[in-house]
């Protein structure tokens, strides 16, 4: 019938900076045409518009439509495992999981809930696991986020959760790859953080920790002796200064977490994870994960796009390097990905 | 709940639910105006057609009235040659009267009861308005006389024709041959 | 809380929210459905202007021609009856026109007759009379000669000069010669012969037929 004339444009907008890739189209096969990354640092609609309409052609229009992941401040994911598989089907059940244990008001929230072992949609007739992720943001902040994305001039076709895209992203990465060990996956923001430990693509720990960035401003200031936050943040995210040595001392509360919950699931499984994965995190805070991997002794994830893409039938035109993009481009590439028609290759 | 999301709907389109009323309305007026259209388009028809035949007659009647005077003048006067067939000694006689004219000797003018098969009724050359007599006439005379004689037949006032004739010549030599002539003669008469 | 039918793609479920987002695609749909429903109802009623003013234009030029057509009416009436004057009288000629349907006058014959014939030649009798045959309506013209000759050259070269005169073959007729002749007499030294001809008006027919 129509071959698109329309091209696509997928962003992945966090706190740190916007990513995007104008690709042929939507439907799949797709080719990705161009990428580009807008660091946010007071950076005003005017100019995220700017950005965007060097990779798009709105053609006049308001609004580009868009595949967009996002992090809004109350977005969650947790997993969670039933005592059994029917109690997993029971809607009120888990209901009342979401609120007694998790803190969520399902009335006020957008909430998901998925088969932890590959991601779907749990189907509360014929579901069999007892294996559970729920995931979603309060009503209140999922517009907040939505309005911000149509004020840069972007209209969500789709509006996913950056930190579960990439979570699937980082599963499927590991199927196609067929990684074993299990993968510590550490999603950390301003202010809030989360644990993930996935393994052989199943979600096995979603956690959040009770620090951020945030926290770590404090630490800073007191160590060098700043005279406030504000500029304990400004020289966080200066290019100027190696927290190298520092770092170990800004992250301990991290690290300490990040340890626990690592230890804990070893024990509890026999597993040893030998790999760490942090999304999002701009450049210069490369040492964030430096940090980490020295003191928990795991391997730095440095995914490698372009075979896996091309699995997902996500073709890379000429011009366009993926060589040296860093792990924080997971969120911006797992929203490309349709993971379940892998699932159905595989499973045949 | 259907019912309230196509009111719903409608509501959005205000302009669209504007001329749909309006259009309801102009399909009811096209309704109830029915076949009108076609009635009148048929009924003008008819009258122009008519009136053309009208307009036709009018251009085929320039100059009738004078013609048909003049033909009625010309109908009278045929009227007025035809023989009737009830005055049955008046017409022999006229028709012995040729005697006079002619050096001839008309033995006998008989009236025939036999109707003639070219005129009669199917006949070829049948008579609907009037009809011929039939006489069978014999007579002597010179050739030359006989000739005039039957040229003054067609001349004469009567509408008179010759069916057939027969002649035979006698052989007087020196002289001029005298005629014996039989004719069956047909004249126009009016209708019994 | 979704069904299989409604499948998210695995790890993406769609947050958006769907009725605070603009609706881009409704403005086009907007348009749309008004465009149509205006031009519905504009093609409409340009359609029923036109059919009432067909409507008006058709009652008037009714009026008109009725009131033609009264204003004529006497006139035709007096024609119609001129025109049945006409006819009655034109019976009339052609009534004589069927008496006098003969292609020929028997004086013009008779003289035809008597001046192209041989001198050497003699009638001893002549006849005419017409013959009506049912069969096809038509009426033959038959001519019978009795005559004499010394000799059978001049009834051959009369029966040519027969053969070549108009009168005896007026248009759409046709004639049939026959001659013959007996013994020579003795006591005169001529040949008794006769000559007939037969004038019969061609079968448009058969005309056909040939042709």
């Amino acid at each position: 019938m129509f071959t698109p004339k329309n091209k696509g444009l997928f962003v992945d907008v966090s706190e740190f900076s916007i990513l995007a890739a104008r690709t042929s189209s939507y439907k799949l096969p797709i080719v990705i045409e161009e990428i580009g990354e807008l660091p946010l640092a007071g950076t005003s609609n005017e100019e995220v518009r700017q950005f965007l309409e060097e990779l798009v052609d709105y053609k006049g229009a308001t609004y580009f439509v868009s595949r967009c992941g996002v992090y809004p401040e109350n977005r969650f994911v947790r997993y969670f495992e039933a005592e059994s598989v029917n109690k997993a089907k029971d809607p009120q059940y888990l209901t009342n999981v979401l609120e007694s244990e998790f803190e969520v008001d399902p009335a006020n929230s957008f909430v998901s809930i998925l088969d932890a072992r590959d991601g779907s949609d749990l189907d509360f007739e014929s579901a069999v696991t007892r294996k559970i992720a729920f995931c979603g943001g309060s009503n209140e902040d999922l517009q907040k986020t939505q309005d911000t994305l149509l004020g840069y001039g972007l209209y969500p076709d789709r509006m996913e959760l950056g930190s579960v895209s990439t979570l699937g992203g980082l599963c499927d990465y590991t199927r196609f790859n067929s990684i074993n060990s299990p993968i510590l996956f550490f999603e950390l923001t301003s202010e809030a953080a989360t644990i993930f430990i996935q393994s052989k693509g199943q979600l096995e720990v979603a956690r959040p920790i009770p620090v951020g960035l945030d926290s770590i401003y404090p630490i800073l200031q007191r160590e060098l002796g700043l005279k406030d936050e504000s500029s304990a943040r400004k020289l966080f995210f200066s290019n100027t200064f190696d927290f190298a040595e520092m770092g170990s001392k800004l992250m301990r509360k991290v690290i300490k977490e990040l340890q626990a919950s690592a230890g804990f699931y070893e024990v509890q499984t026999g597993q040893t994870i030998d790999r760490l994965f942090i999304s999002i995190l701009p450049k210069n805070l490369s040492w964030v994960a430096k940090t980490i991997s020295d003191a928990l002794g795991l391997e730095i994830m440095q995914p490698s796009y372009e075979a896996w893409l091309n699995s997902l039938n996500v073709k890379v035109s000429e011009g366009v390097e993926l060589m040296n993009l860093g792990s924080r481009w997971m969120g911006l590439f797992s929203l490309m990905g349709e993971y379940h028609l892998r699932e159905e290759v595989t499973s045949e | 709940m259907a019912g309230n999301s196509i009111v719903d709907k409608l509501k959005r389109y205000p302009l669209a639910l504007l001329s749909l009323v309006c259009w309801i309305a102009i399909a009811i007026v096209i309704f109830l105006r029915g076949d009108a259209l076609g009635n009148l388009e048929s009924k003008e028809n008819e009258l122009s057609s008519s009136l053309r035949l009208v307009e036709g007659n009018a251009v085929s009647s320039k100059d009738l009235e004078s013609q048909v005077e003049r033909l009625e003048k010309d109908v009278e006067a045929i009227e007025n040659r035809l023989f009737k067939k009830e005055r049955r000694a008046i017409n022999t006689d006229y028709l012995y009267s040729f005697e006079e004219d002619h050096d001839i000797l008309i033995r006998e003018v008989k009236l025939s009861e036999a109707e003639d098969s070219n005129h009669k009724k199917g006949g070829p050359n049948e008579l609907k308005i009037k009809s011929a007599i039939v006489y069978n006439v014999s007579l002597t005379g010179g050739y030359q006389s006989f000739m005039e004689y039957i040229y003054s037949l067609y001349k004469s006032d009567a509408f008179i024709r010759i069916a057939d004739l027969d002649i035979t010549g006698t052989k007087n030599s020196g002289t001029e041959s005298s005629l014996q002539a039989k004719l069956r003669i047909l004249v126009l008469s009016e209708k019994e | 809380m979704s069904k299989k039918k409604d499948l998210q793609p695995y790890w993406r479920p769609n947050v958006r929210i769907v009725e605070t987002l603009p609706d881009i695609k409704v403005v086009r749909t907007d348009f749309i459905i008004n465009f149509i429903a205006v031009s519905l109802v504009v093609i409409t009623g340009v359609y029923l202007l036109q059919r009432e003013y067909r409507v008006f234009a058709l009652s008037r030029s009714i009026s008109n021609l009725e009131q033609q057509i009264n204003v004529s009416n006497a006139d035709n009436n007096k024609n119609l009856k001129l025109n049945q004057r006409f006819f009655e009288a034109a019976n009339y000629v052609l009534e004589l026109q069927s008496f006098y349907s003969a292609p020929f006058r028997p004086y013009h014959l008779i003289a035809e007759l008597t001046q192209s014939k041989p001198e050497e030649m003699r009638f001893t009798k002549l006849s005419l009379s017409e013959s009506v045959a049912t069969k096809g309506k038509t009426v033959s013209f038959n001519i019978n000669i009795r005559c004499e000759v010394p000799d059978l050259t001049v009834l051959n070269s009369f029966k040519s000069i027969l053969a070549e005169s108009t009168l005896l073959k007026p248009e759409g007729y046709t004639a049939t010669i026959v001659e013959s002749f007996q013994a020579k007499n003795v006591q005169t030294g001529f040949f008794p012969c006769s000559v007939s001809v037969v004038i019969k008006p061609i079968d448009e027919k058969s005309k056909k037929d040939k042709k």
